[in-house]
């Protein structure tokens, strides 16, 4: 289950940066571009918390 | 070892209170591998103060060599700071810059040092907000607002709601938000670099080819713009303020040894190369990247500040990158500000220490200087910070070497080391001087760190060798 969750996260990052440089290359609109962006971060946020561990107690003084 | 916090107890009790956990060295089972740091690194130094500083060098007029050449150096001077300045000191000592400065300073100057630290944090938590209420007033901006010009009645009015909230988390779950902040850290930088690449189009772009042509003809022209706040043209940026200024930026962390707190957890020294992946992750990509949005919304006859360049290059994810970034670091930053200024109230509760800086965080937002001078709190930072990250240095590697006795005031029990305090406020008027004979901040850096340096190493040896009778036994040496 993890590693689909890390594999939705990190296609929802491919997502927005193939659609940016589809954008460069003259191939999509940027209104389409800006709902991609927007999709490709819900996917991220969505899906990390149940695969990203963060170690804090050294950063928190 | 732990003292109770009662309603008689001194300052120096209560600093030492808050950072009970934190007073011994960190013991060999603690320490972490190189994945835990470049992932901590390239975190820590993605941020809103990025959509700032790269709109900062454009509008300073800088050249694309410039930018493109000094990030590049200047961001592997910070590099080699951490490296062989904070993080040997770091594995060495095992303690918090709070202890270090409490061993060689006494308790008085660590004290001190927590107030300016303080409010430098209540400033930047303030420049933090200010980003993100860019990107939350664009709904307003368009739709209520005619001319497009935000009022300040306006700006003043989001500072309050949008500053309580973030107060309120500060307040509630700093863990919670820290750990949010962890999560968002790859997405901030996939939305830099997207953002970049979409918009460069938009300054005629439309081939790797073009990029050279269009960086020193469209982004980095050379010309300076007109400061909104003053009207009068920005001071011209060359190479070697950019490569100063990528130095400096996080020089309270590295020669100003913030980041010790970090590093001696490091299971060996060279872990400090890992801040590799926040200089170029974050200082060189995302300071480029916001950069040609800046350079596009001028084109495009759009304002510069973080939010609306943003949301030219993301849309609606931009925007949300804008409020994510500014959130992000500024109830953190509020967190340890409250921290910081706890030992100057009369023994009130975190929360209400931290609520009363938030007060002061929402102040600070209404300035609207604030973004368009990051560059300047960002310097005023570093010189103020500097000297004691010098004393820690030089206490511990020349000490030694010339027969004096590091952490002398420890050794002593004094309450403050007098070649400390003298050094330090020496040292920064000598910057202030310099400052009114108009030098520039970002090239008094490293002339305030010699000036700290060979004034504490000469005051410490009139006190040790001059003023004291006997010496201390060698074992204090230790």
């Amino acid at each position: 289950m993890k590693i689909l969750f890390k594999a939705i996260s990190f296609s929802g990052l491919v997502l927005m940066l193939l659609s940016s440089v589809l954008v460069f290359n003259g191939v999509m609109s940027r209104h389409a571009y800006y709902i991609l962006a927007m999709i490709g971060t819900i996917a991220w946020f969505a899906t990390v918390p149940f695969w990203m561990k963060w170690r804090l107690h050294h950063q928190e003084d | 070892m732990s003292q109770p916090v009662t309603a008689r107890s001194t300052l120096v009790e209560r600093l030492d209170a808050l950072y009970e956990y934190d007073r011994e060295p960190v013991t060999s089972k603690d320490y972490h591998g190189w994945k835990i740091f470049w992932a901590t690194f390239a975190g820590e130094h993605i941020a809103g103060t990025e959509f700032v500083i790269g709109p900062l060098f454009v509008m300073h007029g800088c050249t694309a060599t410039a930018v493109l050449l000094g990030l590049l150096i200047g961001n592997f001077l910070a590099v080699l700071s951490w490296a062989f300045v904070c993080a040997p000191v770091a594995v060495r000592t095992r303690l918090t810059i709070y202890w270090q400065i409490r061993r060689l300073g006494g308790p008085w100057l660590t004290v001190a040092y927590s107030a300016v630290y303080g409010v430098v944090l209540c400033l930047l938590a303030g420049s933090m907000l200010r980003v993100s209420m860019t990107s939350i007033v664009l709904p307003f901006q368009h739709s209520f607002v005619a001319s497009g010009e935000v009022p300040q009645w306006m700006w003043i009015v989001l500072a309050l709601a949008v500053g309580s909230v973030i107060a309120l988390l500060a307040v509630l779950g700093f863990e919670g938000m820290a750990i949010f902040s962890k999560l968002s850290a790859p997405w901030m930088v996939a939305v830099f670099i997207m953002a970049a690449i979409a918009t460069l189009p938009l300054l005629g772009c439309h081939s790797l080819g073009d990029f050279w042509r269009v960086a020193n003809e469209r982004i980095w022209t050379g010309v300076t713009s007109i400061d909104p706040t003053s009207g009068r043209p920005f001071t011209k940026y060359t190479i070697w303020h950019v490569i100063g200024f990528a130095w400096l930026c996080n020089m309270p962390q590295h020669f100003g040894m913030a980041d010790l707190t970090i590093l001696r957890y490091a299971r060996k020294w060279q872990m400090g190369f890992c801040s590799s992946a926040g200089m170029y992750l974050g200082h060189y990509c995302a300071w480029v990247a916001s950069g040609i949005l800046c350079a596009a919304a001028i084109a495009q006859g759009i304002k510069t500040d973080p939010g609306p360049i943003a949301y030219l290059g993301a849309g609606l994810a931009g925007a949300l990158c804008v409020v994510v970034a500014g959130w992000n670091v500024a109830s953190p930053t509020l967190y340890r500000a409250g921290l910081a200024l706890q030992v100057a109230t009369p023994d009130w509760k975190r929360w209400l220490v931290t609520l009363v800086v938030g007060r002061a965080m929402i102040n600070c937002a209404c300035i609207p200087a604030l973004l368009a001078h990051h560059d300047l709190l960002v310097t005023t930072n570093a010189l103020l910070l500097l000297p004691l990250g010098a004393f820690i240095f030089i206490d511990l590697w020349l000490f030694p070497r010339i027969g004096l006795q590091p952490n002398y005031a420890e050794q002593t029990k004094a309450l403050i080391s007098w070649p400390a305090a003298a050094a330090w406020i020496l040292a920064m008027i000598f910057s202030l001087v310099a400052f009114s004979y108009q030098a520039s901040p970002i090239f008094l850096v490293l002339p305030e760190w010699i000036v700290a340096v060979v004034l504490y190493v000469i005051l410490s040896a009139v006190q040790q060798k001059l003023l004291t009778p006997s010496p201390l036994p060698a074992a204090a040496n230790a």
